[in-house]
């Protein structure tokens, strides 16, 4: 249980999101990071599945994602290599970070709070860098 | 807008419950308001959200909204009409003595209590992601499941087969309200607990002759941990606690039917009964159980044939779903294996670990406090004292949805499926608590002076 309220719309997703990455006004921006994707691409969320707070911060992002197709990508310290291959080969509009830290070679990334990394396709691409 | 748009959303859902409740209540002279509005409660959410689910294949938006709210209104007004021409009068016992009043003050500071557990927490997972999602995704759609939905492989963490009592009544707040809002949705929950526990007073009062006890056993409700501190309570939007209510007045209802031989009783029964398989999957299970309970009550009291015809209503929407389900191209159920032999004789050796687990959990004081040890004592007091069909009903209720729901586990498709039963099984127990509290109401009562035909008091005096 936590403190009463607040009266919001995004009263529970707000919570997990200050929870997992420290941003108590998470959903919005997330929402603000989506608006700017095309709505008919997939985006891929990469995450540690051992982790269950990655996990859920991987479903957050599917959640609101929709309409968008989620590319799944659970990562350990055996495939994540070739996790990175897939996403490389599979076209995307954006990676979700969610508690993995991105690549150090891409470029333009947004962040939400602390843990949260959105990389977006360079726009004469299909799939990521 | 949002909280005008609340109302209406909640006085229609009542409204469309009112009309079921009182078409079921035909023939009654005198009916409790407090039963009525608590059956209103169940039934308008079962009419609203199967409305949304039949309306939204042919209309979206305004025109979604405006058919469901006029045939909701209508049900309403058929329901009142016909309860006023025969007459009927709806009261309120009050509390007949101080016992009574301090206990109906408890409990409506257990109402309240509730209410601010509720808005001081969050949703759980389910409640947002297997429930609230799907709500959302509607809403996103002008009202309607979006089809892409349910063949979404992105989106099987969501559980995408789970039937949409709880998800398309959330959307019913939503389309109102006129956005999606995870604070307000809340007050849904508090308002099946609050209902529940009017019918388990209700329910209680009448099997044991005496308001007291009927009482009593809604305020220890209130003190079972599981019921607010845990994942799965009524706080957090899980479908758990509803579902469990909604098996209590079921089977409720059917014992006063065995009693009574009351058309009332037997309409309520069936209603709450066609809801159950709506609810969730394993609504399927605790209908089987409530209607194979009702059978040899129905032979008993020679209803069977029209009984029957009581009973279709469950297996007509758990079809409908199905069909409606696979019609949407998924067919694959990642969450259980195939039912055959070789599985079961594979995953026998599980059975074990099963029952340890079934076991562990129940002597979990910190979930369950004294409650399993208690009514296991129960049981054998009833036994003890009277072997009748009321206990047979009862202990068939509690044990056969226990030993089927956990014997799923043997065909459970998890990788780990050892943490399916550590993540489900306390929810599993709470589908079935409520209704232990019925035995333990009728422990309560104490030795008869008079036999129950003589002792019980009309329907609307309790």
């Amino acid at each position: 249980m936590g403190k009463f309220g607040p009266a919001a719309p995004f009263h529970t997703t707000n919570r997990y999101l200050n929870f997992l990455v420290g941003d108590p006004a998470g959903s919005e921006h997330l929402l603000k990071a989506l608006a700017a994707l095309p709505e008919k691409e997939p985006v891929a969320v990469i995450f540690r599945e051992a982790n269950d707070s990655d996990t859920l911060l991987a479903y957050l992002v599917a959640y609101f994602a929709w309409p968008r197709p989620v590319k799944s990508l659970p990562i350990d310290r055996d495939n994540a290599g070739s996790q990175m291959q897939a996403l490389r080969a599979t076209p995307l509009s954006a990676a979700f970070f969610c508690g993995v830290k991105p690549p150090p070679h891409i470029q333009s990334i947004v962040r939400i709070g602390d843990g949260l990394a959105i990389a977006r396709r360079p726009a004469s691409k299909n799939g990521m860098p | 807008m949002t909280v005008p748009g609340l109302s209406a959303a909640l006085l229609t859902i009542l409204i469309a419950g009112l009309g079921a409740t009182l078409v079921a209540s035909h023939g009654q002279r005198r009916v409790n308001l407090a039963e009525i509005c608590a059956l209103s409660w169940f039934f308008g959410t079962g009419v609203i959200s199967l409305l949304l689910w039949v309306g939204g294949m042919f209309l979206t938006g305004a025109a979604l909204q405006g058919f469901v709210t006029s045939l909701a209104l209508g049900l309403g007004a058929f329901g009142f009409i016909r309860a006023r021409k025969k007459r009927m009068r709806a009261v309120i016992p009050p509390p007949s003595n101080a016992a009574e009043w301090i206990l109906a003050v408890t409990i409506a500071l257990q109402f309240a209590v509730m209410l601010y557990l509720s808005f001081s927490s969050g949703l759980g997972w389910d409640g947002l992601l297997n429930w609230e999602i799907k709500a959302r995704y509607a809403f996103l759609n002008n009202g309607v499941m979006p089809a892409a939905y349910f063949s979404d492989a992105s989106r099987d963490f969501t559980h995408q087969a789970y039937p949409l009592w709880i998800p398309l009544t959330e959307l019913w707040l939503y389309l109102w309200m006129g956005e999606a809002h995870q604070f307000w949705l809340k007050l849904l929950f508090v308002l099946f607990y609050v209902a529940g526990a009017i019918l388990l007073i209700t329910l209680a009062s009448r099997l044991t002759s005496r308001r007291w006890i009927g009482l009593l056993t809604a305020a220890l409700l209130f003190f079972v941990p599981c019921l607010t501190a845990m994942p799965g309570g009524a706080p957090v939007g899980y479908v758990d606690v509803p579902i469990g209510m909604l098996y209590m007045a079921a089977i409720g209802y059917l014992l006063l039917a065995a009693e009574r031989n009351d058309p009332f009783c037997w309409r309520t029964y069936a209603l709450c009964l066609a809801l159950l398989p709506w609810a969730k999957r394993e609504g399927a299970v605790l209908w089987a159980i409530a209607a194979l309970c009702g059978i040899p009550v129905m032979w008993r009291t020679r209803r069977l044939r029209p009984a029957l015809l009581w009973l279709l209503p469950g297996p007509a929407i758990m079809l409908a779903w199905k069909a409606f389900y696979f019609s949407m191209g998924k067919t694959d159920e990642l969450e259980f294996l195939p039912m055959t032999l070789a599985t079961l004789v594979k995953n026998f050796p599980r059975a074990s670990s099963i029952g340890r687990s079934v076991i562990v959990e129940m002597m979990d004081a910190k979930h369950w406090s004294i409650l399993w040890p208690l009514t296991a004592a129960v049981f054998l007091w009833l036994l003890l004292r009277a072997r009748g069909r009321r206990l047979l009903i009862l202990f068939l209720a509690v044990s056969a949805p226990l030993f089927i729901d956990t014997s799923m586990y043997l065909f459970s498709g998890w990788p780990n499926w050892t943490a399916h039963v550590e993540q489900s099984l306390s929810r599993l127990l709470l589908q079935v608590m409520p209704v232990m509290w019925l035995a333990i109401a009728l422990a309560l009562r104490p030795p008869e002076l008079c036999p129950d035909w003589l002792c019980s008091p009309t329907a609307s005096d309790i």
